[in-house]
């Protein structure tokens, strides 16, 4: 029976050992849209004078390479905007030539809920945010992540290949209406809007960041994407009303808000979807948005 | 609860441990064993213990009154008290719906329209196995091959011992009971032996079988829009899907009772490398296989009676094993085609000429025997077609979209994972098939492949699709 143990022990320790180091050491090294965008940012960080931040409107919606200053796209599908603080209060100080900070302002980031224990997991992970620390178990990737997953992370990875474009990437894809899409969406909503405890914390945040921006001496532009004609006439411009609403309350100081709305962009051939733009439109609103942060003194 | 859970993982230590260094006295190590087989089994529907317990009381007090009597009467009524119980129970949950279904479609046909619904019956799990099991200590006390015990926590320990409750070996309790008798040692080489099984077990069932299942589900599913070539790998992807997951149980059933000091018996020996049908028959299922000879064959006077009744024979225990996987006409046809597979050996007498090792001593098989196998093993996945659709008509557009070679392109690209880890798999088997299991590995290269074997598991078992056991069904 000693014998047995012995090596039983043995082999589980072995075992462990194994896991442990793709556990601390291999997989928090994978490679995937988050690590990437990280690397980016510490790779430039001599170099770069604009900032993109936020979640998918902002990851297809704005191409670094059209615009006059050096920029980095750093936004995520799905990003909240309580990560886009802690990511810009980690690196501010060390982005010597930033000059500007982009921020998309959407019904999704400000009526959004609270950051589900994974998403903390992967941005403590890939974009090393202290704030996210819930504790070895809960940081552990091997433990609460598909192990599969992880695996082909490692061996079939092929992120680095879609992402050449200083972090920036959008579908070809025409929009094609679907009405029922768009109820969905819009439904989706109009379950967050009345949420005013999330949007109080959502504004706080977004506060920080006026105040960070300001205190750094760095612009902050605060922007409103564009959204298909159709997204406007189902949701009959309620939720822009509201987000400026809210926005109103805030303390701009230096910082500036651009509503695309205002900048026609219309044509159904510059949108992927009823709220993302494709490559075309995506290219449209660089440019504005370039011309506008030549404007800017 | 299931081989390939958490919960598992968490049990079979506790249970180890407790059984080897708390409990070292025999009572107290069976009662244990009964205790960790209850919860085993009520972790799925503790409800259902019932039908267990009163299992076990009924054969156990059935079994000391059949030795207290020697009326051979009174002997009879005993032994049909308990067939009745036994086949009634498992009658009703199994296949009472059958009946219900087939009476009113039988009706039906012949234009008369009757109204009535189907119970709502849930199969308790592992309901065939034990009560087989049960059912042999039955008759072999009423046979006198066996003397009934007294001790009534052995009984209810070999009843719902936890390795092999669910989905077998069927053990005999001419083997498994007198083994709960004895204080059992810790032997060293059958532990580590037992620790081997679970880990190919394991592999059979998460590597293999999951991987199939997913190719199967979805060519069984879309059938009429496949080619003829995937209806082809869907009928051999089944095959080895239902081999991999039933003997990777059956391994990880014996590895596990090795563990605890108990020897089961081998359920599958490489059924796949068999050059006829009869060969088929004694390497796979091998419990359920010698329970319906020794049970049904034997009795109705197996091979030694006149013709007719030799194919009445065959037929009888081909069909009632295929009623026996499950209520459903597409498991009496697949066993009705076993039984039309078999039966011109049986008629030649052909039916024992290949008792000996396939290939001998060399490397590979020889054309022949080459031949024999893909010709056995193609008449087996035939049968699998039955076995695997949801009704006969599907299984006979199954096999009707096979032949529509218009339609015969085929489809790389799926299966290009699928294919190299079945062929892995069966080159492993073949210089594995005069052991007794499939993983005994040379000591300078072994390390390397246990560890691969475990990565292999955890990176299977964290795909999205979690599956249960098939033979879990029945």
């Amino acid at each position: 029976m000693k014998q047995f143990l012995k090596k039983t022990f043995l082999w589980v320790m072995v075992f462990v050992l194994f896991l442990g180091i793709l556990n601390f050491f291999v997989f928090p090294n994978n490679e995937n849209i988050m690590s990437i965008k990280n690397n980016l940012l510490k790779s430039e960080k001599n170099f770069s004078e604009i900032l993109i931040l936020g979640n998918s409107h902002t990851f297809f919606g704005i191409t670094p390479q059209i615009l006059s200053y050096k920029a980095i796209n750093i936004a995520n599908k799905s990003r909240k905007l309580e990560t886009d603080y802690y990511i810009l209060k980690k690196n501010i100080n060390f982005l010597k030539e930033l000059k500007t900070v982009i921020v998309p302002i959407s019904f999704y980031t400000l009526f959004a809920n609270d950051l589900t224990e994974q998403e903390k997991r992967l941005y403590y992970n890939f974009f090393e945010l202290k704030e996210y620390n819930q504790g070895w178990f809960k940081n552990s990737l091997l433990i609460n992540e598909p192990f599969r997953e992880l695996l082909n992370d490692i061996m079939f990875n092929n992120f680095k290949t879609i992402l050449p474009n200083f972090g920036w990437r959008a579908n070809s894809e025409s929009y094609v209406f679907n009405e029922q899409i768009i109820k969905e969406r819009v439904g989706e909503v109009d379950n967050r809007i009345n949420n005013n405890e999330k949007i109080v914390f959502n504004l706080n945040i977004l506060q920080n960041i006026i105040d960070l921006c300001d205190e750094k001496k760095v612009k902050l532009l605060i922007v409103l994407p564009p959204y298909h004609q159709d997204f406007y006439k189902y949701s009959k411009g309620k939720y822009q009303r509201k987000i400026m609403s809210c926005l109103n309350t805030l303390r701009l100081k230096s910082s500036k808000i651009l509503d695309c709305k205002k900048l026609e962009i219309k044509a159904p051939k510059y949108f992927e979807n009823v709220d993302h733009l494709n490559v075309k439109g995506a290219i449209l609103l660089t440019k504005k948005i370039d011309s506008i942060l030549r404007d800017i003194p | 609860m299931l081989f390939n859970s958490l919960a598992f993982l968490v049990f079979l230590p506790i249970v180890f441990f407790l059984y080897w260094f708390v409990f070292k006295k025999l009572t107290m190590q069976n009662i244990l064993i009964l205790t960790a087989s209850y919860v085993f089994y009520g972790w799925w529907d503790w409800r259902f213990l019932s039908l267990i317990i009163l299992s076990t009381l009924i054969d156990y007090s059935i079994g000391l009154l059949l030795k207290k009597t020697t009326i051979l009467r009174k002997r009879r009524l005993l032994l049909y008290a308990s067939l009745l119980f036994n086949l009634g129970m498992l009658g009703f949950f199994k296949y009472c719906n059958f009946f219900i279904d087939s009476w009113i479609e039988v009706w039906a046909s012949l234009g008369v329209t009757m109204h009535g619904s189907s119970l709502n019956i849930i199969l308790p799990v592992g309901i065939s196995f034990y009560t087989f099991q049960t059912l042999s200590y039955t008759i072999d006390v009423y046979k006198e091959k066996l003397e009934p015990t007294k001790n009534f926590i052995a009984f209810a320990s070999f009843v719902s011992f936890f390795p092999q409750l669910v989905a077998g070996p069927i053990e005999r309790a001419t083997n498994l009971l007198p083994q709960f008798y004895k204080k059992r040692k810790f032997d060293y080489a059958i532990a580590v032996s037992g620790m081997k099984l679970i880990l190919w077990g394991f592999v059979k069932k998460i590597v293999i079988a999951d991987s199939c299942a997913v190719l199967v589900n979805k060519i069984f599913t879309d059938y009429q829009n496949e080619s003829g070539l995937v209806l082809i790998m869907g009928a051999i992807y089944f095959a080895f899907q239902i081999y991999c997951d039933f003997s990777g149980y059956s391994d990880i059933a014996i590895g596990t009772a090795r563990l605890f000091g108990f020897r089961l018996m081998k359920n599958f020996n490489y059924p796949y490398f068999s050059r006829d049908i009869a060969e088929f028959w004694r390497r796979w299922h091998i419990s359920l296989s010698t329970w319906f000879r020794d049970y049904l064959y034997i009795p109705l006077g197996g091979s030694r009676v006149s013709l007719k009744l030799k194919v009445r024979n065959v037929f009888a225990i081909f069909l009632v094993s295929g009623f026996w996987h499950g209520a459903n006409w597409t498991f009496i046809t697949w066993g009705g085609l076993n039984a039309l597979f078999f039966l011109p050996l049986l008629l030649r007498s052909k039916n024992r000429s290949n008792l000996n090792e396939v290939a001998g001593d060399s490397i590979f098989p020889n054309i022949k025997e080459c031949f024999q196998i893909l010709f056995t093993f193609s008449l087996t996945t035939l049968s699998w077609i039955f076995f695997r659709s949801e009704t006969i008509v599907d299984a006979l557009q199954y096999i009707r979209g096979i032949f529509e070679i218009t339609n015969f392109v085929p489809d790389v690209i799926r299966h290009k994972k699928a294919i190299p880890l079945l062929l892995l798999f069966i080159i492993v088997e073949w210089f594995s098939r005069k052991q007794e299991y499939a993983i005994v590995l040379d000591k300078k290269y072994r390390a390397v492949f246990y560890l691969l074997f475990v990565f292999l598991i955890m990176y299977y078992a964290s795909a999205s699709e979690k599956s249960s056991f098939i033979y879990f069904q029945f």
